[in-house]
Parts: structure tokens; C-alpha cells; sequence
């Protein structure tokens, strides 16, 4: 890795943990947070084998589980929590949908990236051992700003029409 | 408050990426900062989208040679600051190179009739409308993401948040008085991160090709057109530029590695500074 003359910028190589995990919200807090003062009643539905083909065909996306983790509001509303896995992110998700079928809200409650790299990690990482653990360490706690493209939302945005799609065959009021 | 222990932390599937919303410290409950600084990057997403049926935007693209198309005052200002760009770069940044990503299927094709020539130089952009004599297909994707990250911070500031961090997809500004660590992604193996040093009121953006590439005849290409020949640039190092706020840097990327210049003479002028990261993995 090489670098072009800089004056005043000096980026140093500093190991980084190699999966990206943040934890936002927690299922309750999601819950809280799209549906403020209300309390929810679960709603358990296990989808059937016709409901997962109508599902697919009409969203174009696979259904990956079977179980639908649902949520009805007093309002009608419902609250789902789904998870998205695309090549190099996990991305868990919660959708709130108005009685009418429109969206109202999606909150990110976790997003992990992983490059699969774990493995040659400790043979890169001993090339810099000694240089690098007190940056090691202060990284570790501060790396949540960092610059460039994140992985693009069309996981989310396909996991969601999933999710619209899904309600509409199985969890309409 | 450290930023390991925010105050509050959220992330919401926006512009086309996932943006982060981080407040650190706070003199108010920090749920109705958060509320603003998403509605305000959901408000930039509604007026400035290419896709959207009905966003400034489309019915500029659509509408804008044939007479004044009204605008919000957040469409105008970015308008104003992407033709003070195109000016200041010496036209290497021109959000009027929309039909050559769109023959490249970074962008959908709009329904709107396909320009010839033109730069964002042709529009003109005046009591609150824009028009221009010949159509014109803008794409604000290399502008608007800055701005939007700037309005979030001005929402949270507003709000009562002193420190915190906006992250849209990694173009990103930190405010507060603490300073910052910001790591940049390694274009060769972006789950590995490079250490840029710690930060005070900044924004950084980045330009690169891992996640976005298109493959083409040519080889892989990223979705930045030089303005000069209507080529799509290759694959290759990325490009991180640090300035006050996140319109300039997420603007500048794009003419800083369409110069090949480790720092044009423009870029101080303006404020900036650049990092070119190579595409080998050289080390």
C-alpha cells in the first residue's frame, strides 16, 4: 500500500477488528420507538408452503424462515422484526406497516459486515505486532466513524418489500 | 461522553445506504434530535432522489427546458453550490452527467426525453425556480448525501446535541468539541481500515469502486463520469477528502480523481484536502 505526497494528512495502517458490528436497538427498544405508548400483542404466525410461494412470487425475494416474528398495535398496526443477509452484511431490521399497508417506519437494530478475511487475520496482523496495540485498542472503542461506501441498502429495501408483501398474504387484520 | 458510550445511536435505511445517527453529548433528551436529524435527511431524499416520481429533482430533469420549475430552498441551495463547484473544479464536477450512468445502470432511465450536450452550467436557477434552454438530466447522487448529513447536524444542534457523529453510507461529519478518531476503508479489502487521526468539526467522504463497480467491455468502472469524454472511471485507488462540511467533501471526491492530481490547486482553495488510498495491495 502506497500513498500520494500529502501535507497535513498522515493515515497510519492500524488494525481494525475485521467484522464492522453495531448494535442499535434492541427488539423492545425498536418496538418503543416506532410505536411510542402502545403495547403490543404478539402475533405468532408460522407461514404455510403456499403462503412462502406466494410470498416469493410476488416479491421476488426468497423467505429464508418460515416463522413470522409479528406484533399487532391496538391501532391495527403491525410491528415485524426481520433480518436481511447479503454477501458481506447481516442487517436486522424492524418495519412497522399501518392497517392500510403502508410502511410507517423502519428502524436498523443491528448491522454487522464481514469480509470473510478472519481467517488470514492473525498471519496479517503479525507483520504489525508491537506497532500497533495502543491504536489497537483506542480503535477498537472508537471506530465507529468510518469513511466510505458502506454496502448499499438494497438488501433492506428488497427485506422490506418482502416484509409489505408478507403482510399482505398473511398478517392483514 | 466518550463516543463509545453515545447518548443515543441510531441507523435507519436512507439515500440508498444506511445512515447513521450519533449523538454523544446533549443539553436535551436526545430521541427528539435523533427524530429531526432523520426527517432531515429523509426531507433531502424526498426533494433531490433521481428516481422519485415527484421529487424536485425528477420534475427539474423533466420539465426544466420546457419552463421555471419551482424548487425548495434546500434544492436551490444545493443548485447553487453544485454550479459553484462546477466553476471552482473547472467543470471535472458536473451532476449533468446523469445519461452516461444511466447507459451504465448506476441510475434508472428517467422518463423524461434524453439531452445531448450540456453541463449544470445551462441551468439557471433564480427566484426560486430552475430552468435552462436545453434538457438536461442532473444527478445530485455525488452532492446530496454531504448535504443532507449537513442539514442532520444543523437538526441536531438545533435540537440541543454539543457532540455526535452523522454517517451517511461513510460520507460523514463529526461535530462537538471532543476530537474524533475517523478510519478510512482500504480500497483493496474494504473490511480493513486505515487510521486518518482524530477530528474536530470535520467531514470526510470517500469515493471508491468496492460495493458499486459495473463490469463493462473495458473492465470494472465506478459511477464517476468525467464531464470531458462521458467516460465512466476505472476501478482503481479511492479517494477521501476531508473539509468543513460534508457538501464540499462528498462534491469533491469525484474532481479530485477525475484530476489525478494528489492535490489540485483548486482543493485548498476551497478548503479541502485529499487522500488517494491505491487499489493494490501492495504492502
Amino acid at each position: 500500500m502506497r500513498f500520494h505526497p500529502l501535507t497535513l494528512l498522515a493515515p497510519a495502517l492500524v488494525l481494525t477488528q475485521p467484522a464492522v458490528a453495531e448494535v442499535y436497538l434492541t427488539p423492545e427498544q425498536a418496538q418503543a420507538a416506532l410505536f411510542p405508548g402502545q403495547a403490543l400483542t404478539p402475533l405468532p404466525v408460522t407461514l404455510t408452503g403456499a403462503q412462502v410461494d406466494a410470498i416469493e412470487s410476488k416479491s421476488g425475494v426468497d423467505v429464508r424462515n418460515k416463522a413470522v416474528q409479528a406484533w399487532r398495535a391496538p391501532d391495527g398496526a403491525t410491528f415485524i422484526l426481520d433480518e436481511v443477509l447479503g454477501k458481506h452484511e447481516f442487517i436486522s431490521l424492524a418495519v412497522a406497516i399501518s392497517k392500510d399497508g403502508a410502511v410507517q417506519g423502519v428502524e436498523i437494530l443491528e448491522y454487522k459486515e464481514s469480509y470473510g478475511h478472519e481467517v488470514r487475520e492473525a498471519e496479517w496482523l503479525a507483520q504489525f505486532k508491537g506497532k500497533t496495540a495502543a491504536d489497537t485498542l483506542k480503535l477498537e472503542k472508537d471506530v465507529t466513524n468510518i469513511s466510505g461506501a458502506t454496502l448499499s441498502s438494497k438488501h433492506v429495501t428488497d427485506g422490506v418489500h418482502r416484509l409489505l408483501v408478507t403482510w399482505n398474504v398473511a398478517l392483514k387484520p | 461522553m466518550s463516543p463509545s458510550s453515545p447518548k443515543a445511536r441510531r441507523a435507519r435505511p436512507l439515500l440508498g445506504t444506511v445512515v447513521e445517527v450519533r449523538i454523544d453529548t446533549a443539553t436535551a433528551p436526545p430521541g427528539a434530535a435523533i427524530v429531526a436529524a432523520f426527517e432531515a435527511v429523509a426531507r433531502v431524499q424526498r426533494l433531490m432522489s433521481f428516481h422519485g416520481p415527484d421529487s424536485d429533482l425528477t420534475r427539474l430533469n423533466r420539465m426544466g427546458h420546457c419552463r421555471p420549475v419551482p424548487l425548495h430552498p434546500w434544492t436551490v441551495d444545493v443548485l447553487r453550490r453544485a454550479q459553484a463547484l462546477h466553476r471552482a473544479t473547472g467543470g471535472l464536477f458536473d451532476p449533468a452527467v446523469a445519461p452516461a450512468l444511466v447507459d451504465l445502470d448506476f441510475l434508472p432511465m428517467p422518463t423524461a426525453d434524453r439531452p445531448g450536450r450540456g453541463t449544470i452550467a445551462d441551468l439557471v436557477v433564480e427566484g426560486g425556480a430552475g430552468f435552462s434552454d436545453r434538457p438536461l438530466w442532473l444527478d445530485l447522487g455525488g452532492i446530496a448525501k454531504g448535504y443532507a448529513v449537513d442539514r442532520a447536524v444543523d437538526a441536531l444542534r438545533t435540537a440541543g446535541a454539543t457532540a455526535g457523529a452523522v454517517n451517511a453510507g461513510g460520507d460523514l461529519r463529526v461535530f462537538g468539541e471532543a476530537p474524533q478518531a475517523i478510519t478510512v476503508r482500504d480500497p483493496a479489502d474494504p473490511g480493513r481500515h486505515w487510521s486518518l487521526g482524530e477530528f474536530q468539526e470535520a467531514a470526510i467522504a470517500t469515493s471508491a469502486g468496492y460495493h458499486i463497480a459495473r463490469a463493462t467491455a473495458a473492465g470494472p468502472v465506478m459511477p464517476v463520469i468525467d464531464p470531458r469524454d462521458g467516460r465512466a472511471l476505472p476501478v482503481g485507488p479511492s479517494v477521501t477528502v476531508v473539509a468543513a462540511d460534508c457538501v464540499t467533501a462528498d462534491a469533491l471526491t469525484k474532481p479530485v480523481l477525475l484530476s489525478g492530481l494528489a492535490s489540485p490547486p483548486w482543493l485548498a482553495a476551497l478548503g479541502g484536502q485529499a487522500l488517494w488510498l491505491d487499489g493494490k495491495d501492495t504492502a
